[in-house]
């Protein structure tokens, strides 16, 4: 199993849909940078992350949407997160984090936040 | 009981995940809840990939990261031979998070994170094998004392 694994697709909202599993570290931050990077440059600017498969994030993780919320909202976007698993959201939350980022815990209610 | 861990790497990000599996390995033989785990493996990360990112200006070196646990304490030491790190104000200054997704930065959140978990972090210099090292010390949860019975006359 690799360390990281990534899927994306464009939802009919214009939204795009990102489901993480794995292990998000300075090892790893750079797939999921490249990623939303890659989505910034198509025009998507609203993003729901997926991480309920997420077992683990670091500050170079949390990092790549800390660097990218800005870009997001300045082009009329955000970044909801969908059901960050425990892991995950005890590091946004000691991040400070979890009061800036929205979060949703089903997709419907992460689609209907743009 | 006295555990002694110590794991002998290059600073190769890929070795993160070895790391933090010995980590959670040491914290198996804790009373910490799996919250306090996850935080204190999150710690470990963090400085790992400090030196991993920093410690040899690009190029490859040995790291050692040695875990100590006994009755009261977990004590990790990470050291390496690279570029004397000195941290500075940085251990002790607050990030102000609006600050960094204004100016869209990505880094500098491992120290205080490190700083916001672990109970002490302190930076020594110059050992015998060493140039730097990182110690952190978390103090372990102590099971509760039986109360003491104030009545000794029965």
């Amino acid at each position: 199993m690799p360390d990281l694994k990534l899927a994306h697709q464009m939802l009919s909202n214009g939204a795009c849909y990102i489901e993480a599993e794995g292990f998000l570290d300075a090892h790893t931050f750079e797939q999921m940078e490249s990623l939303v990077s890659g989505v910034f440059d198509k025009g998507c600017f609203k993003l729901i992350v997926k991480l309920e498969k997420l077992d683990y994030i670091s500050s170079a993780g949390a990092g790549v949407f800390v660097g990218a919320i800005g870009r997001a909202k300045d082009n009329g976007g955000d970044i909801v997160f969908l059901q960050p698993s425990a892991n995950v959201k005890e590091v946004f939350d000691l991040l400070g984090l979890s009061a800036i980022f929205r979060f949703a815990s089903s997709r419907p209610e992460a689609e209907a936040a743009f | 009981m006295t555990l002694h861990r110590v794991l002998e790497i290059t600073n190769d990000s890929k070795n993160l995940s070895r790391v933090r599996g010995e980590a959670a390995a040491v914290l198996a033989e804790t009373a910490f809840d799996r919250e306090m785990r996850n935080k204190i493996i999150v710690a470990v990360d963090e400085a790992l990939a400090n030196v991993v990112e920093h410690a040899y200006g690009g190029g490859s070196g040995e790291v050692r990261v040695l875990f100590t646990l006994d009755e009261r304490t977990l004590v990790v030491r990470i050291q390496d031979q690279g570029v004397r790190f000195d941290p500075g104000e940085r251990l002790k200054t607050a990030v102000d998070i609006h600050e960094h997704i204004r100016l869209g930065l990505k880094g500098g959140l491992g120290m205080f994170l490190m700083r916001r978990i672990m109970d002490d972090v302190v930076y020594n210099h110059d050992g015998p094998d060493f140039v730097n090292e990182l110690v952190m010390v978390k103090n372990l949860p102590q099971p509760d004392l039986p109360a003491e019975d104030g009545d000794a006359s029965s």
